[in-house]
C-alpha cells in the first residue's frame, strides 16, 4: 500500500506538471510531454462468489511523460492496476510500479540512457527487462545504454544492466554492437544498403540452488544488401553456455543462417516475392534470424530449418486485391527420442475488395481469408462483408460482419480428435467524423467455455460510445460484456480481461 | 476509489480545454531499404504528416489507404506523408512485403525499439500528426474511425494554406 500510495503521487504530480505545461510560456529549451490511457470498470458481477453487483470497481491507469532541458531529457512511465484479474490464478491484486524512469542525454552523435529501455541486437535479439506475465506490459532493461554515431554508415552501440533477453532468465546483461554500412560511408548516391554488422553479448544468470549459475555468451557476425527488389542476409553465430559449478567443459554451439528475398511488380497491378531461408544450428531464441513469413504470420520454429515461400499479391481492378501465399518448410528436429526431420506448410489467401461509390455515398467492403498451417492441423476461413454509408461528408454509418469457421486438431489420449468452431462478430457504428463515435458490438461463438474462462458464456454484446473532447483528448464510455483476451498495439500486448459491466476510458495525450 | 476517479476526470477536462502547439520530437531512424532518415531533413521542407502504426493493428490497415491518397492528392502542394512501424524486431520484415504488396507510396520508417514511439508519447496505435513547416505540431489524431480522413483532409488543407 505504501508502494501503491507514492506511484499515486507521483502519477498525480506528473499529470499535474502535464498541466502546468501548458500554461508555461514557450520555452525552447523546456518542454512536458505525455499521454495517459485511463480505464475505470465497474463490473457488474463479483467473481469471486457469482452475486450480481455494481459493487467491484477497478482503475487502470497508464501514464507515459518526458520532461525535456535541453539536452536532457527525464522519462517515467507509472502504471497502476486496482485491482487487476491475474489472469492464470483468477485472483485479484492491486499493483502499482514506475515501469520505466530514465535519464537520457542526447549531444549529437551521442546518446546515452541510464535507468530504464529496450535495445535490439543481432538481428533481432531483444534485451529487456522481466517480462510480465500476467498483462505483458512494457519492461524494460535496467542499466545504461549509449549509442554513437560518429559518421554517416558508422554505428555503434553498447548497454549493459539486469534483465533478460528472449525467453532467457534474469540476469546480468552485456552487449554491444558495431554496424558499418560502406556505401554510406564513401556518400554514394548508389540504390543500395549493405551492411557488415559485429556483435557480442553476454548473460549471467545467477545462482540457483539445485541448478547453479549460467553464462551465456554469443558473438555474431552478420553482412547484408537491402535493395528495392531484393534482400540477402547471412549472420554467423557462436554460442556458449558455462556453467561453472558443475566442473564441466563449456559447451559450443555454432549457427549460421542464410536469408534471402526477393520481389518485383508484373504487369503494373501485381507483386510477386519469395523467399528463402537455410537455418542451420541457429539458437533460437538466442539470436534471432531474419523471420520468414506468410504475410504478417512468421514461421520459424526451430533450430535447423530449410523453408521458401512464394506469395502474389494483385490489384487487377483498382478496389480489387488478392493474395495468396505458400511456405514449405523443413525442420530437423533433435529430441529425447532421437532425430526427425518434419516437414511443414502454410497456406495463406486473401482476397478483398473495395466498392467505393457504386452505390452512391457508399462504400463496400468484401473479405476472405483462408489460413492454413498443416503442421498442427489448424485451419481458419473467414468472411467479412461490411459497408459504410457516408450520410454527409462528416457523418457516417458502418456496418461489419465477420464469419468464422475453425477446424482444430487436438490430441486426447494418443488420438486426433478435430473440432469445428463458428464464430459470429457484428458490429455497428455510426460516426461523426472528429467528434463522437458510437457502436454496438456482438460476439457469438459455438465454442463451449472453458472450465477456468470467466465469463461462462458464448454470447457477447458491448454498446460503447467515443467523443474526442479536443484533438488530443478522447473519452469512452461502454456497457455489457466483452469476451477480453490479449490485445496487442503497436508490438505491445496486454491482456484486457474478460468483462461484463460498464467500462469507461480516457486516452489523452499533453 | 471514488476519489481518484473524481480526480482523474478533473484532470483529464482541465487538460482537454487547453490545445497547444508542441515542436515536433526529432528522430533518426532506418526506412525498409535500411537507409538512415533524420527528422532534421524532413522538418522545415513541407507540410508532414506522420503516421504510427504496425502490421498487426487492423484501424491502422484501414487508414493507410487514405493516408497514402492524401500524400497522392496534396504531395505537389508540400505535404510529407510518414508512416513509422512500431513492429517489433521479430515483425520487422513484414512491412516492407506489406507495404509493397500495397503499392504504397508514401515514406516507412522502422521503430522496433520504439524511440520515435516514445518521442511522440503515442498513446495508442494508430495515431496521427500534422507538423506545420515550422516543425511545430499542430493536430494530434487518436484512433480511425471511418471518415476521419475527411478531417485529416481539412487539417492538412488547412496547414497547406489551401
Amino acid at each position: 500500500m505504501k508502494v501503491f500510495s507514492k506511484i499515486l503521487v507521483v502519477t498525480a504530480l506528473l499529470v499535474f506538471a502535464g498541466i502546468s505545461s501548458t500554461l508555461l510560456p514557450d520555452i525552447d529549451y523546456l518542454a512536458f510531454h505525455g499521454s495517459n490511457y485511463a480505464e475505470y470498470l465497474l463490473l457488474d458481477k463479483d467473481y469471486g462468489n457469482g452475486k450480481a453487483s455494481f459493487n467491484n470497481q477497478a482503475f487502470y491507469d497508464r501514464l507515459d511523460a518526458s520532461l525535456y532541458i535541453g539536452s536532457f531529457e527525464i522519462g517515467a512511465t507509472a502504471n497502476i492496476d486496482k485491482k487487476r484479474i491475474d489472469k492464470y490464478t483468477g485472483r485479484f491484486v492491486d499493483r502499482a510500479e514506475l515501469s520505466k524512469l530514465y535519464l537520457g542525454v542526447d549531444i549529437d552523435p551521442v546518446y546515452v540512457q541510464v535507468g530504464t529501455f529496450e535495445k535490439t541486437y543481432q538481428y533481432g535479439l531483444t534485451f529487456y527487462a522481466v517480462e510480465d506475465r500476467d498483462l505483458n506490459r512494457e519492461n524494460y532493461l535496467k542499466g545504461a545504454l549509449a549509442d554513437i554515431n560518429p559518421v554517416d554508415g558508422l554505428e555503434f552501440s553498447v548497454a549493459g544492466g539486469v534483465g533478460e533477453w528472449d525467453g532467457g532468465i534474469e540476469g546480468k546483461v552485456r552487449a554491444g554492437e558495431m554496424s558499418i554500412y560502406p556505401l554510406s560511408l564513401i556518400g554514394t548516391d548508389f540504390p543500395l544498403v549493405t551492411s557488415f554488422d559485429m556483435s557480442i553479448s553476454h548473460l549471467h544468470e545467477p545462482y540457483v540452488e539445485g541448478l547453479g549459475s549460467n553464462d551465456n555468451r554469443v558473438w555474431s557476425i552478420g553482412a547484408s544488401a537491402t535493395h528495392r527488389y531484393f534482400d540477402v542476409a547471412f549472420i554467423r553465430a557462436k554460442h556458449t553456455d558455462f556453467m561453472p559449478e558443475y566442473n564441466q567443459p563449456p559447451e559450443y554451439n555454432d549457427g549460421r543462417a542464410w536469408y534471402f528475398s526477393a520481389s518485383g511488380n508484373i504487369f503494373d497491378f501485381a507483386s510477386v516475392g519469395f523467399q528463402y531461408k537455410d537455418y542451420q544450428n541457429y539458437l533460437v531464441p538466442f539470436t534471432q534470424p531474419p523471420p520468414v513469413s506468410v504475410f504478417e504470420k512468421s514461421i520459424n520454429g526451430g533450430v535447423d530449418e530449410v523453408g521458401i515461400m512464394f506469395n502474389v499479391s494483385a490489384n487487377p481492378l483498382r478496389n480489387l486485391h488478392l493474395n495468396w501465399a505458400l511456405s514449405l518448410q523443413k525442420m530437423h528436429d533433435v529430441s529425447d527420442y532421437g532425430h526427425e526431420n518434419k516437414h511443414f506448410a502454410y497456406e495463406e489467401m486473401t482476397i478483398g475488395a473495395d466498392l467505393l461509390e457504386i452505390i452512391p455515398r457508399t462504400d463496400l467492403t468484401f473479405d476472405i481469408d483462408y489460413l492454413g498451417e498443416h503442421i498442427i492441423n489448424h485451419s481458419k476461413l473467414k468472411f467479412r462483408p461490411g459497408a459504410t454509408y457516408y450520410i454527409t461528408n462528416k457523418i457516417t454509418v458502418k456496418g461489419l460482419f465477420e464469419y468464422e469457421m475453425r477446424e482444430e486438431w487436438v490430441m486426447e489420449e494418443e488420438e486426433e480428435v478435430k473440432y469445428n468452431y463458428k464464430d459470429y462478430i457484428l458490429e455497428l457504428g455510426a460516426s461523426w467524423a472528429g467528434n463522437i463515435s458510437g457502436s454496438v458490438y456482438l460476439e457469438q461463438t459455438d465454442q463451449e467455455p472453458q472450465q477456468f474462462d470467466r465469463l461462462q458464456k458464448k454470447r457477447f454484446i458491448f454498446y460503447e460510445v467515443k467523443y474526442h473532447l479536443s484533438n488530443e483528448h478522447q473519452i469512452a464510455v461502454g456497457y455489457g460484456s466483452l469476451r477480453g483476451g490479449e490485445v496487442c498495439s503497436g508490438g505491445v500486448c496486454r491482456y484486457e480481461i474478460p468483462f461484463e459491466g460498464v467500462r469507461v476510458s480516457l486516452t489523452s495525450v499533453f | 476509489m471514488r476519489k481518484i476517479l473524481f480526480t482523474t476526470i478533473v484532470v483529464f477536462i482541465l487538460l482537454s480545454s487547453m490545445a497547444f502547439s508542441a515542436d515536433a520530437p526529432g528522430f533518426k531512424l532506418k526506412d525498409i531499404y535500411k537507409r538512415t532518415v533524420d527528422s532534421d531533413d524532413i522538418y522545415g521542407n513541407g507540410v508532414v504528416i506522420v503516421e504510427f502504426w504496425s502490421t498487426t493493428c487492423e484501424a491502422c490497415k484501414e487508414e493507410l489507404p487514405h493516408l497514402n491518397d492524401l500524400y497522392l492528392e496534396y504531395r505537389d502542394d508540400g505535404l510529407i506523408a510518414i508512416a513509422i512501424s512500431v513492429d517489433s524486431a521479430r515483425l520487422e520484415k513484414e512491412v516492407k512485403p506489406f507495404i509493397q504488396g500495397h503499392g504504397y507510396k508514401f515514406k516507412v520508417l522502422l521503430d522496433p525499439d520504439k524511440e520515435a514511439y516514445r518521442g511522440f508519447h503515442v498513446a495508442s496505435i494508430p495515431m496521427t500528426f500534422i507538423i506545420d513547416e515550422d516543425g511545430k505540431i499542430v493536430y494530434t489524431h487518436l484512433g480511425y474511425n471511418a471518415g476521419d480522413e475527411e478531417v485529416i483532409e481539412e487539417e492538412i488543407k488547412s496547414a497547406l494554406g489551401l
